[in-house]
């Protein structure tokens, strides 16, 4: 027996030290356990933001105005007022819009200092230092700021001046967390480089090269230094821990400047504390929901989502939530491809397509087919456009006015192209074994009854990326994240950037949508914009540069001992706004 | 034993080197455009689909040190230019090189070799690591070291346990179904057991989780506290870590013990049998001592040395962690690190790994060579 002590030991520790019935409320406030797949890689709104990043960041950093979650109308946050748009004709700053905004008198950051326009100016400078690593995208938007400048009489004013030529200005001088200067930039080292200096790239580089210290901050701004060992912002949590794939930790700040504005749902901190646990593997995530060891476990698939609502152990436990996601689901089609340059084979494709199969086999009923690249809760989405019916009969129809047939009879279409008989092969290259290439099997099977034989590849990571990087492909199937503002289709529309790096990827190009594209972006009377929007949206609806399918919902399930609200807003829930039910 | 010892180490530097030189070739051959990949993992480039200027292509490749030569020497046709390696570009480099090779006579396609001194990425990779510098990680910029140091802390935790149960579980269990051999029950027990042998362990351990660690199936089963470390900071004591952390490990270590033990049994049953078969074992008996006696103090000793060979070669591997178990009880471990680290090319990570286990592996082999003449004076490899 002896033998076997010290096994019957480290058994009683375990079984001793079960944790299956942790509390997590006390006299001092209440915690919300949120299930993550992974870890973030970076708490810093500057670098990466996924959906991972953000489900953290957003309780941390918070942004001068956002979109209320709840209703959707942008709202100031930390400013007093969404500032007017002036337009600057003349002087310095001629052809420009400037903003004036005042930051609220109460915002402070965590040392108990105000937050002024020299953060903002900081942040501004930081986002444009070359040596600073900033996701390309926030960089080349803060480029279209010309100027700035503060009222020495009162450090919370600042008026920021933006090029004119880009639509969602106001957004952007409105709609970006910013850093506390005194945190981040203790030695002050960027406000001996005054801003205009910061336009000039050649001149800053020059100055920054010889500017003690400058090398020294930008390395801590790129190191885990301020990535994840040392982070602070106005948002009404602070980072208490990260075990590093073990879970993170935020904690409520005590007296919180925000706590006032109740009408704000951004600075709320209701629970006492916000514990994300990593955990990689979706059965066990599954099991410690159920265990309620966690509470919250959101981006789980629809049929993941649909059994756990139909049992009856979840169904008493949990409230289950599938807002619409702000994403959309769609396959590009390489307009590169002579067969797929022919909108009439695009047209068939799409009629070939069962989207609402898919939706019914995939989804969990509440996602939303759509017609365009607009989301259907943009306030411009053209309700007008029918989605295109499954229709074998019109896509061979199509196919036939175009000239495809089956001259050898092998259940296959052919026709010359360029004075070779090409036959109408294409290849759905999918990544990995998930939704995407099962999509492609639908399209495949449906496909061949038309005689378009459809090769349905899965590639893994590596591969997709150089395929995608190469545009080797015909089908591919993607898809878009939006926010609330006005989208810029500039990007993946339009024919400046059908090159080979460039983001319109099915390389799709058209004049009369570029002239429309260009027309979006630089108007700012939001009746005519919207309008614009509209006939962008018929346009290309009419050419079918790729196959629309559907927003897929957000699935959310969350244990019903708190009062939450879900959004369509990204990550689609707000655990700072959770409350405890009464009979908790 | 000493010179053998001394010997042993010193040629622990050549090997190590050896390793070295093969872990930073096949860095070298590791598919992706290194520039990408750190831009993308910083969180500045977007997946290849935007372009980013040459002069900033350079400059991270200088600061990766890309532009640099591989080694201290290069083999290559005459009619390449000794400083090709100064094109970082890709793709300037590639259309540079077809347009030599175009107009190269055949001579001029001949191997040389050229010289590049100290100033070589390999000197200053290999430098760095003899300084203890592995570099940080490009995943999220912390050390390479912190992230190893943090992550074998949890795996060398559940791969001790681990061992404790399954040999604890193997040595008992053979050494009882060599004494009891013909009864129906061991025969039970090791079918059962080649059963549970038999079953991926991914799928053991996902229904090890839903049975033994929820209510979900049978509610009395639900006896092991949840998957993972627990509530573990980084500012506790390594002693209250690992009070918190056993607990948890448990249910993973016993599954680890019962899928590897009953192999692991049924190997001390088949060198305990052989043993039986010898002639000194049917001496012992018909001496008259007990079979009890004769199979613990005799039988069991000898046969258990072919088993010091398995843990020496298991050992090594095992800190590597696996991935399987780390993922599915959400340990924090080496698996978990290496496999995450493979997902995002964070090579530094990754050689660091293949370095270190190396290292441990040559280790454990002349650990194994003493432990062998320890249990057996017979065998004395430094003589």
């Amino acid at each position: 027996m002896k033998k076997y002590s010290f096994f019957l030991i480290i058994l009683f520790i375990a079984f001793s030290c079960t944790d299956k019935h942790t509390e997590n409320t006390d006299s001092s406030g209440f915690s919300v356990k949120i299930g993550l797949k992974r870890e973030p890689r970076a708490l810093c709104p500057i670098k990466r933001n996924g959906n991972i990043e953000r489900q953290i960041n957003q309780y941390i950093f918070i942004q001068a105005a956002d979109y209320d979650p709840f209703n959707l109308h942008n709202i100031p946050v930390f400013i007093e007022k969404i500032p007017d748009e002036i337009s600057i004709d003349t002087g310095k700053f001629a052809n420009t819009y400037k903003y004036d905004l005042t930051f609220r008198k109460e915002a402070k950051w965590d040392d108990g200092s105000d937050i002024t326009a020299y953060d903002q100016l900081f942040f501004i400078k930081m986002i444009l230092n070359p040596m600073v690593e900033v996701h390309p995208a926030i960089k080349n938007l803060y480029k279209k700021v010309k100027g700035i400048e503060i009222d020495d009489s009162n450090p919370k004013k600042i008026s920021i001046y933006t090029e004119k030529n880009y639509m969602l200005s106001k957004e952007l001088v409105t709609n970006m967390e910013i850093f506390p200067e005194y945190f981040y930039d203790p030695g002050k080292i960027l406000r001996k480089i005054d801003f205009e200096t910061f336009l000039n790239e050649e001149k800053l580089s020059t100055i920054l090269d010889t500017l003690k210290g400058s090398k020294e901050f930008a390395e801590k701004i790129n190191s885990a230094y301020f990535m994840r060992e040392h982070i602070s912002g106005q948002g009404p949590y602070y980072l208490a821990n990260w075990e590093t794939n073990n879970f993170i930790k935020l904690k409520r700040k005590d007296n919180y400047w925000g706590k006032k504005f109740t009408n704000i749902p951004y600075l709320e901190n209701n629970p006492k504390e916000l514990i994300f646990k990593i955990i990689a593997d979706k059965t066990t995530a599954i099991t410690e929901l159920k265990n309620g060891n966690i509470d919250i476990l959101q981006g789980i698939s629809g049929n993941d989502f649909l059994q756990m609502k139909n049992d009856s152990v979840f169904k008493n436990k949990f409230v289950f939530q599938n807002p619409l996601s702000m994403q959309f689901y769609y396959v590009i089609l390489n307009n590169r491809n002579p067969i797929l340059k022919d909108k009439r084979v695009r047209k068939a494709i799409a009629y070939l397509t069962d989207v609402d199969f898919l939706i019914k086999t995939f989804g969990t009923g509440g996602e939303k087919r759509i017609t365009s690249p607009v989301h259907p809760s943009k306030p411009y989405y053209n309700s007008d456009l029918n989605p295109i019916e499954f229709n074998i009969v019109k896509a061979k129809s199509l196919l036939k006015q175009s000239g495809w047939n089956d001259s050898d009879n092998n259940g296959i279409l052919d026709k010359i192209i360029n004075g070779t008989k090409t036959e109408l092969k294409l290849t759905f290259i999918a990544k990995g074994n998930g939704l995407g290439k099962n999509i492609g099997l639908i399209m495949q099977e449906n496909a061949q009854k038309a005689g378009i034989f459809i090769d349905v590849l899965s590639k893994n990571n590596k591969e997709f990326r150089n395929i995608l990087k190469n545009r080797k492909f015909d089908m591919l199937p993607s898809f878009i994240s939006e926010d609330l503002a006005d989208v810029d289709p500039y990007w993946d529309w339009h024919s400046d950037n059908t090159g080979l790096r460039g983001s319109n990827i099915s390389g799709f190009s058209n004049d009369k949508i570029d002239d429309i594209i260009e027309k979006i972006r630089n108007t700012r009377d939001i009746k005519v914009r919207r309008k614009l929007y509209t006939r962008f949206q018929s346009l290309i609806y009419e050419e079918q540069p790729v196959i629309f399918l559907y927003v897929p919902t957000n699935n959310i399930i969350i244990n019903n001992k708190f009062r939450a609200k879900t959004s369509i807003k990204r990550p689609g829930y707000f655990a700072n706004t959770f409350e405890l039910n009464k009979n908790q | 034993m000493f010179k053998y010892l001394i010997k042993k180490l010193i040629i622990i530097f050549p090997s190590i080197f050896l390793l070295a030189v093969l872990i930073f070739f096949l860095s070298k051959l590791a598919p992706g455009d290194r520039v990408y990949a750190y831009l993308e993992l910083k969180g500045t480039a977007i997946s290849g689909n935007r372009t980013i200027e040459e002069k900033d292509y350079k400059e991270i490749a200088h600061k990766l040190n890309l532009d640099l030569p591989l080694f201290y020497f290069s083999i290559h046709p005459k009619a390449f230019s000794d400083s090709l390696y100064q094109i970082v570009i890709p793709k300037q480099k590639d259309s540079l090189k077809s347009l030599i090779i175009s107009k190269a006579k055949a001579s001029d396609m001949l191997p040389i070799i050229s010289f590049y001194g100290k100033k070589n990425q390999f000197h200053k990779w290999f430098g760095n690591i003899l300084k203890f510098d592995f570099g940080i990680s490009s995943i999220d910029g912390q050390s390479v070291i912190k992230k190893i140091g943090t992550a074998l802390k949890w795996t060398f935790l559940y791969i001790i346990l681990a061992y404790i149960l399954t040999y604890g579980f193997a040595i008992p269990l053979g050494i009882f179904s060599v004494y009891y051999s013909n009864r129906k029950f061991i025969k039970i027990i090791e079918l059962k057991l080649m059963i549970l042998y038999a079953m991926p362990l991914f799928w053991l351990a996902t229904l090890s989780v839903i049975f033994f660690t929820s209510d979900e199936v049978i509610p009395f089963l639900n006896v092991f506290p949840s998957p993972g470390i627990g509530n573990i900071y980084g500012n506790m004591s390594l002693v209250k870590q690992i009070s918190i952390a056993i607990p948890h490990l448990i249910l993973p270590s016993l599954i680890i013990a019962i899928h590897s033990g009953a192999y692991l049994a049924a190997l001390i049953k088949k060198n305990m049998q052989k043993e039986m078969k010898k002639k000194y074992s049917s001496a012992l008996l018909a001496r008259g001592l007990g079979k009890k006696e004769v199979i613990l103090k005799h039988i069991f000793p000898n046969s258990i040395l072919p088993l010091t060979t398995l843990i020496i070669v298991s050992l090594p591997a095992s800190f590597a962690g696996s991935v399987v178990m780390e993922v599915i009880f959400n340990i924090p471990g080496m698996g978990r690190l290496l496999y995450d680290s493979l997902l995002g090319y964070d090579w530094n990570v990754v050689f660091t790994i293949v370095l270190l286990i190396g290292i441990f592996t040559y280790l454990s082999y002349i650990a194994g060579d003493l432990l062998y003449s320890f249990l057996n004076p017979k065998i004395q490899p430094w003589k």
